[in-house]
């Protein structure tokens, strides 16, 4: 149950409900605070009537307003400073029914619009000859008294700015400035799990190597990564069983052959020669089918090897084919299975010598990588085969006749090995014409991790 | 052929009767006398029974396998082990010849390349005295040379690899050590099909050896005796 709860509480539907929440509260707390910042005046408006009651001590039609004032005492009181100002001290003096020289009304600092709105109210009043409008906000009302001081009764309120109602209305802008780059941010952190996912998911799946992908992230995410994970196990599990039958057959074809090998000794020569020509090629098949299987294996042993030294003996070997050059810029070495490699290499330069007169072998070093580069003259390989040149029992065209073709498993073994070592074999059209074949392999050898379905 | 020496005793142990078979019939008609055994058990009664010369030996046999087998024959100083598998692998071949077996011969073989194992075999145990070669190190000044898996191993472990030509070469030199040898002679050991293309070189290889050699004995392991030929300078001892 808690744990059904925290499994949902990292869920993606969790993450946008929360993520959504917080929107709302921001933009609420922004409004909030706009209002609070930049509302209108606070004190509720009322009317010169209702400041005449609370003058002379008596309960005004709005309860409450009296005790928005505070009285203090004045020996002196300035004259108003604005018409506006003076009309009202005329109107709350008639309210009051005392000369109008005793009466004095003062309005804080407020807009330029409001104070023009109310001098257009106190005309209009003073025209039709009323004297009670509504003022609200800061009133300062100074009345005196028979000794000559005057009365203060003061109401003090925070002015509005001059145009919040603008300010209100920008401010869904202003929340989209905070919302966007807080939704930027966050479906960030969502989609990087998701990127990740589809970054490790997008290599999985040939069943040639495992890409375990990390169950990590939103709920969603971590069951689809589990979910990939075993099914990558189980195409693992496929395709060896595949290769491993692949392996039995070829293995299974040797005893017959051999058997048949040595029936047809003693026949004549025109039924034998041919007969051992069928012979050697099924057995080209079978070797090179087990040595594919072989080298989708393990590694048997990793030893520390002189690279420079193996290319050099692999071409030495190979100069009764062709042209082979062999270029080092310094000493490389690297950690492997001397076996496999050597097949892989081989495999390489023999197959730039069956299609070209002139073969190159360059070895380079980065410092994490040994960087082996076999350059040919020949044809190279029809850009549409490229993709599939490494795929198992692939024959181009020009590989189809006999004389040149080998089954197809050649460059399948070299990918393999290179992959089992870490690294890895790309193949390319040089512009000028030839092929480039390219091997990186670490320096150190790391154990390719195994998937492990959680 | 083989006109002077009685016809040798060859067992075939196999638990395919059809290869027993192939087998027996074509050596018998190479004039050798073929005993048959289909597990270890029927091979260790031909053993005491008979002065048998070359044990054909297969890998995969039930019960004990082919390289037990072969590990309990290399006990036995006069009898020749040539293993004669369907497990063709280098890998394989490596356990093999590690077992004791005088040769590995992958399935399908060809009935010829048999035979000339056979007598190389025999004229191993026949005329020269030398143990064989394969199944341990040479080991010289720190480094090891490796005949199975055909590599030479610095005192640091690191895997130097060698030619077909510089191998054979260097065979020679490390199975005739502290021994003036001249370039006849050195071709005449060197063993191995690729002899025309080792003959034209061997000035030429022994220069690349004494590169890949250049921390053995401070880079003078391989001495020219003017006049006469190479020496191999360190001390050379098998394990």
């Amino acid at each position: 149950m808690i744990r059904g709860f925290r499994a949902w509480l990292n869920s993606m539907q969790a993450h946008m409900i929360g993520f959504a929440l917080g929107v709302i509260v921001v933009i609420t707390a922004l409004s909030i605070s706009l209002i609070t910042i930049a509302g209108p005046p606070q004190r509720s408006p009322m009317t010169i009537y209702d400041l005449s009651r609370v003058i002379r001590g008596l309960e005004p039609a709005r309860t409450g307003l009296a005790q928005e004032f505070t009285r203090t005492k004045a020996s002196h009181a300035r004259e108003p400073a604005s018409e506006v100002e003076r009309q009202l001290s005329g109107f709350l003096a008639r309210e009051l029914k005392v000369p109008a020289a005793d009466v004095r009304l003062y309005l804080g600092n407020r807009a330029p619009s409001h104070l023009a709105y109310v001098a257009r109210q106190a005309a209009l009043y003073a025209q039709d000859g009323g004297s009670s409008p509504i003022v609200q906000g800061t009133l300062i009302a100074a009345v005196r008294q028979a000794d000559g001081t005057w009365n203060l009764y003061v109401r003090r309120s925070k002015a509005g700015f001059e145009n919040y109602w603008q300010l209100l209305r920008a401010s869904p802008w202003l929340g989209f400035l905070i919302v966007v780059p807080l939704s930027m941010w966050f479906s960030t952190l969502i989609a990087r799990p998701v990127r990740a996912f589809a970054a490790a998911a997008s290599q999985a799946g040939d069943g040639r190597r495992e890409f375990p992908v990390p169950v990590e992230g939103p709920t969603e995410i971590r069951v689809a990564a589990r979910a990939l994970n075993e099914m990558q196990a189980r195409i693992r599990d496929f395709v060896r069983e595949r290769t491993a039958l692949v392996g039995a057959i070829a293995h299974d074809l040797r005893t017959p052959l051999n058997n048949l090998r040595f029936r047809i000794a003693g026949a004549p020569d025109e039924v034998r020669i041919p007969a051992e020509a069928d012979i050697r090629q099924l057995e080209l098949l079978i070797n090179s089918t087990l040595d594919y299987v072989e080298s989708d294996g393990r590694i048997l042993t990793i030893d520390p090897i002189d690279l420079g030294s193996l290319l050099e003996s692999i071409v030495d070997d190979s100069r009764a084919q062709g042209q082979v050059a062999f270029t080092a810029a310094a000493p490389v070495r690297i950690e492997g299975d001397i076996l496999l490699l050597r097949r892989l290499f081989a495999n390489l330069i023999g197959n730039a010598l069956k299609y070209a007169s002139t073969v190159t072998v360059a070895l380079a070093a980065t410092p994490t990588e040994a960087i082996v580069e076999i350059r040919d003259d020949g044809p190279g390989i029809p850009p549409a085969d490229l993709a599939r040149a490494f795929d198992p029992f692939f024959r181009g065209e020009r590989s189809r006749s006999r004389t040149t073709g080998g089954i197809g498993l050649g460059l399948a073994i070299v990918r393999s090995v290179a992959e089992t070592h870490g690294g890895t074999v790309t193949l390319e059209n040089l512009p000028a014409g030839g092929l480039l074949a390219r091997v990186a392999l670490p320096l150190r050898h790391a154990p390719a991790n195994e998937v492990t379905a959680e | 052929m083989n006109l002077q020496a009685p016809p040798a005793k060859i067992l075939v142990v196999d638990d395919d009767p059809s290869v027993r078979a192939a087998v027996a019939e074509y050596l018998s008609g190479q004039d050798y006398t073929v005993f048959l055994a289909e597990d270890g058990e029927a091979m260790r009664r031909i053993l005491r029974d008979h002065d048998i010369a070359i044990v054909l030996l297969d890998v995969m046999l039930p019960g004990e396998d082919g390289f037990t087998l072969a590990r309990e024959l290399r006990r036995r100083p006069d009898i020749g082990v040539i293993m004669l598998s369907a497990r063709g692998s280098e890998g394989d071949r490596v356990t093999g010849l590690e077992a004791g077996a005088d040769d590995y011969l992958p399935k399908p073989a060809s009935p010829r390349e048999l035979l000339a194992r056979v007598r190389a075999v025999q004229r191993r145990y026949g005329g020269r005295a030398d143990p064989p070669a394969a199944g341990f190190c040479f080991t010289f000044d720190g480094w090891s040379l490796d005949p199975v898996r055909r590599v030479l191993r610095d005192p640091q472990g690191l895997l130097i690899s060698l030619s077909e030509g510089e191998f054979e070469l260097l065979l020679a030199f490390v199975e005739n050590p502290q021994a003036v040898l001249s370039r006849d002679q050195l071709l005449e050991l060197a063993r191995g099909q690729e002899s025309e293309a080792f003959d034209r070189a061997i000035d030429v290889q022994v220069s690349r050896l004494r590169r890949k050699l250049a921390g053995c004995l401070e880079g003078d392991a391989i001495r020219t005796v003017r006049g006469e030929g190479y020496l191999f300078a360190a001390e050379v001892s098998r394990a």
